[in-house]
């Protein structure tokens, strides 16, 4: 029978940046104390955390996103629309931000929340239009002003 | 089974466990000396998609119980990771993971 405890403070290193853990069930196991957590949960949590992070995204967090989403430097290029180089540049900043395209930075945050929170369903609609833009050369807008004036 | 019978069906017994939350990364401290940067996600990649090493099996008599060796690529990198996993009364214990090349 494996011995347990609750720790109020735990520093979780398994993403590549430390993540301050409170209140965590321990678990003692061959001789160590080690976090009894459902990985899966957690890393959901720190995506999360980083989508509506308040300071810049950094090296260390662009490369467990790219990891967490299985894609290679070059498959996140392409779905960022940067070179690959940019993306090993990114990553080479380490625990410091990556100074990349705000813009781009908001598209990763939209892509991390579009893949793990159950949002609003304008939102997910938005996001899948947002995605085809770049396929779509031409486009018009239309606006149906009698819906318009019935929605006000 | 007892301890010290090699688990047959082991990818499939790894994968329930994965699958239900129901494993114990102890490399910690590891990971806190900033060796061997593996990530936890990299890990269970290894764990769902890897192959079982068998020759790099062994058994820990102080334990008593099998260290198995599964071994496989990541796909976000093509780095190649044995992870070294074993078992306990209550669950699976992910006991280390090494870099190849």
């Amino acid at each position: 029978m494996r011995k347990r405890k609750k720790q109020k403070h735990f520093i979780y290193e398994g993403c590549g940046f430390p993540v301050h853990l409170l209140n965590v069930p321990m678990v003692r196991v061959r001789d160590v104390w080690a976090p009894e957590l459902d990985y899966n949960k957690l890393d959901l949590s720190i995506l999360q955390v980083l989508a509506f992070k308040l300071a810049r995204l950094t090296g260390k967090e662009i490369y467990y996103i790219r990891h967490y989403f299985e894609l290679t430097t070059t498959q996140f290029a392409a779905r960022f629309d940067v070179s690959f180089a940019a993306v090993l540049k990114w990553e080479k900043s380490a625990n410091r931000p990556t100074k990349m395209n705000w813009t781009t930075e908001k598209d990763i945050r939209l892509f991390i929340i579009k893949h793990t929170i159950n949002k609003p369903k304008i939102l997910d609609d938005l996001y899948e239009k947002l995605e085809t833009v770049v396929e779509t050369k031409k486009s018009e807008i239309k606006i149906d002003v009698h819906e318009q004036a019935s929605a006000a | 089974m007892g301890v010290t019978d090699k688990i047959k069906d082991l990818l499939e017994v790894i994968r329930n466990h994965i699958e239900n939350g129901n494993f114990i990364d102890t490399r910690h401290a590891e990971l806190r000396k900033k060796q061997r940067k593996i990530l936890t996600r990299d890990v269970v990649y290894i764990l769902m998609n890897g192959f079982h090493e068998k020759k790099k099996d062994k058994f820990d008599a102080y334990y008593q119980s099998w260290n198995y060796a599964i071994r496989g690529k990541l796909k976000s990198e093509g780095r190649e990771i044995r992870v070294i996993i074993s078992f306990d009364e209550e669950g699976m214990l992910i006991i280390t993971a090494i870099e190849l090349q």
